[in-house]
């Protein structure tokens, strides 16, 4: 049992000091997973997700939870799904060009950077799901595995696969914006 | 430059990453912590309350319990006093009880007609039947169970 479940048991059972703890480790990575797929509602949903697991303190007996860490996402994940039906007509100023043109001018990043974090927006949700996961949440791919309901291979693959993507749009961002891309080192070109 | 793109790309998100992640917060908000608060104080307090009522329904139905079983109990408040019988001056005296003779009478009345035997009384029907007002055409037939109505005038 690791200690996030024996948090969750602890919290269930009536410890409110066990939910500080929880919010505490689940809070950033959750809301960092909600920024980065939908940032209009970010603050409603994780307030809506911490006011759920406070809820089930009253359904009283359950099946045990796993993993809470999956379980907490799933119904992130749920939440997301019924917020983006209810919003579905809405246009958002995200959705005008003129906000991703700010961004690299606005932050103070190098040209570079502002490349990886603009070609990063630009990926496919299940690309951009498995690396924010992965590098914005900071989870394993055995926990991504869980969270997702695959194999730690196609979790694995499925990230392999995220990163080539991400690579080709710096690449072809790079390549139009005319700056020079970094070259492999020749210890690398002998690995690969 | 000894970066691949790959690294590069890697770095960045990370820095990224971390720069997000610090800028939403570990402890919950006011409004979390009240509905935790309440949720918690609400689960106590239906707690207690059902420990409570669920002692005294115990106890009610303990009493209860008592009373309908303890035959004492039961009809010590039903049965009248026994003075009478139970009285040390009944008990020790061997004298009889007193009887009292009853003389039953029966006297007839001279302002009736003399009974005679296997006539059957005329005067006070064993059913009362409701009065029928019959307009003749056979529509407006209805029953009066009025006892006090006395019919139109004319």
């Amino acid at each position: 049992m690791t200690d996030l479940e024996r948090q969750f048991d602890r919290f269930l059972a009536g410890d409110n000091a066990a939910f500080a703890e929880l919010y505490r480790e689940l809070n950033p990575r959750l809301s960092a997973y909600c920024y980065k797929v939908s940032p209009a509602g970010t603050d409603d949903l994780m307030q809506q997700l911490w006011e759920r697991v406070i809820a089930m303190r009253d359904h009283g007996k359950r099946a045990p939870i796993a993993s809470p860490a999956a379980f907490l996402f799933q119904m992130l994940r749920n939440l997301q799904i019924d917020e983006h039906r209810k919003t579905k007509y809405a246009v958002s100023l995200e959705d005008f060009p003129e906000s991703s043109a700010a961004h690299l001018e606005v932050s103070g990043e190098s040209e570079m950077e502002a490349i990886v974090l603009e070609a990063f927006e630009k990926l496919e949700a299940e690309d951009k799901e498995i690396l924010v996961l992965n590098i914005y949440s900071g989870y394993k791919f055995g926990e991504i595995a869980e969270m997702l309901q695959i194999s730690n291979d196609a979790a694995w693959q499925r990230a392999s696969r995220a990163r080539t993507r991400l690579r080709s749009l710096v690449e072809t961002d790079a390549k139009k914006l005319g700056i020079s891309i970094p070259k492999k080192t020749r210890k690398e070109k002998e690995t690969v | 430059m000894n970066d691949t793109l790959d690294a590069n790309i890697e770095q960045t998100l990370r820095a990224d990453a971390k720069e997000l992640r610090a800028k939403f917060p570990t402890v919950p908000g006011e409004r979390l912590t009240a509905k935790l608060a309440i949720a918690t104080a609400g689960k106590g307090l239906f707690r207690s309350l059902g420990a409570k009522l669920a002692l005294y329904a115990t106890g009610a139905a303990i009493i209860g319990a008592a009373a309908y079983y303890i035959p004492g109990l039961h009809s010590s408040s039903a049965e009248a006093p026994s003075i009478s019988k139970n009285n040390s001056f009944s008990r020790n005296n061997s004298l009889p009880a007193a009887q009292t003779a009853v003389h039953e009478q029966h006297s007839v009345s001279t302002a009736l007609p003399i009974e005679q035997p296997g006539e059957t009384p005329t005067s006070t029907p064993a059913v009362k039947k409701p009065m029928v007002l019959d307009e003749g055409n056979g529509k407006n037939v209805r029953v009066i169970r009025d006892k006090h109505y006395k019919g139109p005038l004319n």
